[in-house]
């Protein structure tokens, strides 16, 4: 009897994690490089929940992991040199003092000393995994779409562009970066870098709406389930316990 | 429920997006102005199943885990620094900066400023002064029987007198340029000061490597374009709006679970 309850208790609570990871994906709609997420669910393959004189398997609901969209968002003009947008796949490789962070929001700036970096500071890698060193007087910057970095006409870096066997095992750590979680990046020797463009968030507007208004509908329906359970427990109380 | 502080997270940062948008919009007619950015950052994400962990005794690894995330930030507000379109005012002391580089203006505290909007004037004492009376830098004279200045894209100040052909040189102008633009200080009526994250100023003549050039008769217009700012602004509203709805309908879910019996 109960095992219907739990069962809806285990629903409810796989939703309610599925609204954070949508209200997560519509709060980053205007997130540079930002990918949308899914939580992925599994019937719990433990069967703890089961019946006497019931069906064979009652499983509870749970959560697997989170399903990634990695596909491309849409390139958003700028007009600023330093803004670089990667088109297809691949991430840009920084240097953080966690370790290296790879990234698709390509709006770096340049720091006094020349150095390439991301909003925090933290430094952008070349290929062989230097930090990339302009001379800040050389005037305009020119990022050829195979990421060649050239100053003055004349190319000085090239711009490291990884991409992952494993994109499952990628892990976000905020500020739009993924760590590698233990899969290998893999150069790309032959990127499509975009100057004066950045990526926008790969969040479908009306995609999120819709399953907010599934998720919120389900979580009803979950809800009505234990409320029926209840009334009909109370029910078979109220008649079995008549004199 | 996690839901209701991230999309209030969303809010408000759609509403710094508004706030940029509409200071954007709001200088839109002021000279040289350049327009700003609001960029955000995903916040912490929260490990409910850890990439990597052993899901049974026989070490089978979760492939994925479970990461939810908890909203979004502002990163910083950042200052597009391309160039303005050039207007002609037809102003001998009107001047615009083809190409990268600042004025550099000395403020009443004796400190350094830099500015793009070259709406000169002469003060009292015969100085080249900004539209406020602060001396621009180096600092030049203009004579009161001068009949015409010339400047040309070199920035040399030229002084053309009644009787007399041939133009004097009377100064030179100096521009300074900055290794990383997007890091200068706004401190309002045009102003910008120099930081750690700006560099410091690199000065020199206009029109050498690296250095923009002057044009004289010019100044330059906010780089505002208004319809990327409207664009911008119906996005900001309906991000806006959407994380308005996440949080009716966390409420919504609430509700159901408290008005169980």
């Amino acid at each position: 009897m109960d095992n219907a309850m739990m069962i809806g208790l285990s629903r409810q609570m796989t939703l309610r994690r599925a609204m954070d990871v949508t209200a997560n994906n519509i709060a980053n709609a205007s997130t540079t490089g930002f990918k949308a997420e899914r939580l992925l669910l599994q019937a719990n393959p433990a069967t703890p929940a089961r019946a006497l004189d019931g069906p064979q398997r009652l499983n509870y609901v749970d959560e697997i992991g989170i399903g990634r969209d990695f596909s491309q968002g849409l390139l958003e003009p700028t007009g600023r040199p330093l803004d670089l947008a990667i088109e297809g796949e691949g991430f840009f490789v920084l240097d953080t003092e966690a370790g290296e962070r790879f990234t698709r929001d390509g709006r770096f700036m340049m720091d006094p000393e020349g150095a390439i970096t991301a909003s925090d500071g933290s430094r952008v890698l070349d290929t062989v995994g230097q930090p990339i060193i302009l001379d800040p007087q050389a005037g305009a910057i020119e990022v050829s779409a195979s990421g060649e970095i050239a100053q003055n006409g004349a190319v000085v870096a090239q711009l490291g562009v990884v991409r992952f066997d494993a994109m499952s095992a990628l892990q976000k750590t905020g500020d739009n970066r993924f760590a590698a979680g233990g899969a290998e990046p893999e150069p790309i020797f032959t990127p499509v870098v975009r100057q004066g463009f950045s990526e926008g968030s790969n969040v479908r507007a009306i995609l999120e709406i819709t399953r907010m208004l599934e998720v919120s509908r389900a979580y009803s329906s979950a809800t009505r389930l234990v409320n029926n359970t209840d009334e009909l427990s109370k029910k078979a109380l109220e008649r079995l316990g008549r004199p | 429920m996690r839901a209701l502080a991230t999309a209030a997270t969303g809010m408000e940062a759609q509403q710094l997006n508004v706030e940029v948008i509409s200071h954007n919009i709001a200088n839109m007619n002021t000279t040289a102005f350049k327009r700003q950015r609001a960029e955000f950052q995903d916040l912490l994400y929260q490990n409910v199943q850890s990439v990597g962990a052993n899901s049974s005794d026989a070490g089978t690894i979760v492939p994925t885990g479970v990461q939810i995330g908890l909203g979004v930030a502002a990163g910083s507000v950042y200052r597009i620094t391309e160039q303005g379109s050039l207007s002609q005012t037809g102003n001998e002391l009107d001047l615009a900066i083809s190409g990268s580089g600042w004025f550099r203006v000395q403020l009443p505290n004796g400190g350094d400023a830099y500015t793009r909007a070259g709406s000169f004037s002469k003060s009292p004492d015969g100085q080249l002064v900004t539209a406020d009376g602060y001396t621009v830098m180096p600092g030049i004279a203009l004579p009161d029987e001068a009949r015409a200045i010339a400047i040309n894209a070199q920035g040399q100040v030229q002084a053309l007198f009644d009787n007399d052909p041939a133009p004097q040189t009377i100064g030179q102008l100096e521009v300074a340029v900055f290794a990383n633009e997007a890091g200068l200080e706004g401190m309002g009526e045009n102003l910008y000061l120099e930081t750690a994250a700006s560099g410091a100023a690199n000065i020199g003549a206009p029109g050498q490597a690296g250095f923009g050039t002057v044009r004289q008769g010019f100044v330059e217009a906010s780089n505002v374009d208004a319809v990327t700012e409207i664009t911008a602004l119906i996005q900001a509203q309906r991000a806006y709006e959407m994380n308005a709805r996440i949080i009716t309908a966390a409420d919504e879910m609430l509700a159901t679970s408290s008005n169980l019996r």
